[in-house]
């Protein structure tokens, strides 16, 4: 089995990265795919703490680096999902605790053993994000639309372009788009951000209260089913693995009766 | 992997060993990067310092010396192999101390090399047969309470070194120990309600000049004032004892006994080489998990607590062999929490100072 390595980067910290492999983790594994979820933040890890396996975490990457375990024995399985694994990062150590070679040997040898290795990098450009784009095939770029965060997705992407020959392919996911804040003209659109940043959308994921409490509860949002904000993770991973879904009217805020019918007449515009 | 390793001793001295640098530079790199974060941490140390083979002119050792002064410590003896090092020693008016053989192979062997949190957990899953360490010990526990005393083990199974370590996240972290000496000769009386104090001693055979790194469990007792931050490790080679919280993230290790007058939300790991007399107290036992020994014992997940406030929660010993065992973890009161190992199981009650 060769599977696909994803690395998820953004730059700027705090746009949402970590959550965003969480829970296109969760989606991934939920369609049945086996995942694992490496998280790259060597020092500051938060991964596990999403995944609420802080608990179970006996031994992380650094460990597996050094060679102190076997990767298996440092793997936490999820909770609900067995077909989802966890890599999690060392607390105590620093970025410098890895190089990009190491990383390299590891990805490959979780290629073999996994459908999708997700790597959360941490925000910087520096060695800590080296390290998590050395082994990765793939990037997923998330922003958010704030004008800081979009430039260093720009800057991001054009450090991913000079790896032409590592990352094949790397997509866009706006995070936190509040719809009544881009209809007021508040908050730049899905469109101008992909016009600054000129690359593919792999998905929107709306602001919502929602992420915040299933955060802090440990169970990715990508797993329950009747939220905006998981639902667009499961089209993030459907997207990932090749479906054609078209994107989320995010602009349906008010769930009235006449946003009820104009859904039913035109049904493309809402999935 | 650090080059440099810093070995604590009995009494208050610790070795620093600088014989795997390659020369002056190096050596200083690793000692500031070492020492400088943490600066206010190691000093009242005394202070061995072992060269090795490196070789340093006159100059380098004024300058290593200046540093030293810097961050508020003082070599007492220096072991250098390097005859001309030995020769600038002198002509600094520092006389080298010369090693017995049998030191120096003590402190180049790998088991010197620094040690981590992480090499700890090899150890365990190393530990060949717990039930040869447990015919080692001699039980001492000296009333029904929990409060145990350990004047145990002469033949303890951990050959391993320990060295108190501290990492910090930022410098402001950095913690005040004037009178560090003091702190470390004083028993852990604090954490005992008045009428149960036990007699506790602590050796002190003073070995100045030439401590050996004596492979023994001692009863040295590391008494920290300071609330440990996520990323934080605290590893001692005797009891050890903290006044302050462990917030989650952080980890305490240590070969005996681990009392903590506050909350322990991170990591606690008690009996480490094989101690399953080890004990851990807290005011608050509220950890990610608890270690004893070779067994592990994690905290419920929670969504389990929220259904069922009569916390049970598996555990798993060594190479997550599930044992099927349980913490019991009885309602909360007022009263201080300890864990210990009962019947193979790690097992959480409140003190009973009755």
């Amino acid at each position: 089995m060769t599977g696909r390595v994803i690395v998820v980067t953004s730059g700027k910290g705090g746009v949402g990265k970590t959550t965003a492999s969480a829970n296109i983790g969760v989606a991934l594994a939920a369609s049945g795919s086996s995942v694992c979820l490496v998280d790259m933040d060597i020092g500051l890890r938060n991964l596990d703490i999403l995944m609420g396996l802080e608990n179970r975490v006996v031994y992380n990457l650094v460990d597996v680096v050094e060679e102190r375990c076997k990767l298996k024995q440092a793997l936490v399985k999820d909770k609900k999902l067995p077909q989802l694994n966890l890599l999690p990062a060392a607390q105590t150590r620093d970025k410098t605790a890895v190089n990009a070679d190491q990383m390299k040997v590891l990805c490959e040898e979780l290629k073999n053993t996994f459908d999708f290795v997700i790597v959360d990098s941490p925000a910087g450009i520096e060695s800590g994000f080296q390290n998590a784009v050395a082994g990765a095939s793939e990037a997923i770029i998330v922003t958010t639309p704030e004008m800081s965060a979009v430039r260093d997705a720009d800057r991001i992407i054009g450090l991913l372009e000079a790896r032409k020959d590592e990352i094949s392919d790397y997509k866009l996911i706006l995070n936190r788009i509040r719809p009544h804040m881009v209809k007021n003209n508040d908050m730049m659109s899905v469109d101008d951000v992909l016009e600054i940043l000129s690359v593919k959308l792999l998905g929107v994921v709306p602001d919502d209260d929602d992420i915040i409490i299933s955060t802090n509860k440990g169970e990715p949002i990508a797993g329950s089913n009747n939220t905006r904000s998981g639902l667009a993770f499961r089209n993030i991973a459907r997207r990932l693995k090749g479906d054609e879904v078209p994107f989320m009217d995010l602009t349906d805020t008010n769930n009235n009766w006449v946003g009820k019918i104009m859904k039913i007449f035109n049904p493309q515009a809402y999935v | 992997m650090s080059k440099l390793s810093i070995l604590s001793q009995a009494d208050q001295c610790i070795t620093i060993d600088v014989s795997g640098c390659d020369n002056y530079q190096e050596a200083y790199d690793q000692l500031s990067s070492i020492l400088k974060v943490s600066s206010q941490f190691w000093r009242g140390f005394e202070v061995q310092l072992n060269l090795g083979n490196l070789e340093l002119t006159k100059n380098e050792i004024l300058k290593l010396k200046g540093f030293f002064i810097e961050v508020g410590l003082e070599p007492n003896s220096i072991i250098a192999l390097n005859q001309r090092t030995k020769l600038a020693l002198e002509a600094s008016r520092i006389n080298p101390t010369i090693a017995i053989e049998d030191d120096i192979i003590e402190i180049d062997s790998d088991e010197s090399v620094l040690m981590s949190y992480e090499n700890y957990q090899a150890d365990i899953i190393n530990t060949p047969d717990l039930n040869d360490v447990n015919q080692t010990f001699q039980q001492n526990n000296f009333k029904p309470t929990q409060v145990s005393v350990e004047n145990i083990a002469h033949n303890y199974p951990s050959q391993k070194s320990f060295e108190d370590e501290q990492r910090y996240s930022s410098q402001s972290n950095s913690i005040k120990h004037p009178n560090r000496h003091k702190h470390k000769t004083e028993t852990m009386a604090s954490t005992l309600s008045p009428g149960e104090l036990p007699q506790i001693q602590i050796s002190q055979q003073p070995s100045r000049t030439n401590p050996k790194p004596d492979n023994h469990f001692n009863t040295q007792v590391l008494y920290l004032k300071q609330t440990l931050r996520a990323g934080q490790v605290i590893s001692h080679k005797g009891n050890l004892v903290i006044i302050g919280d462990i917030n989650p993230g952080a980890e305490v290790i240590a070969q005996g006994d681990i009392t903590i007058w506050g909350a322990l939300k991170g990591i606690a790991h008690a009996g480490v080489g094989g101690n399953l007399q080890a004990e851990i107290r807290a005011l608050k036992l509220d950890p990610i998990q608890i270690r004893i020994a070779n067994l592990i014992a994690r905290s419920p997940d929670k969504a389990v607590e929220s259904n069922n406030t009569n916390v049970m929660d598996k555990i798993f010993a060594k190479n997550n062999h599930p044992h099927n065992n349980t913490i019991l973890k009885q309602k909360s009161t007022n009263l201080a929490e300890i864990a210990k190992v009962v019947d193979g199981k790690i097992k959480i009650s409140k003190t009973n100072l009755d």
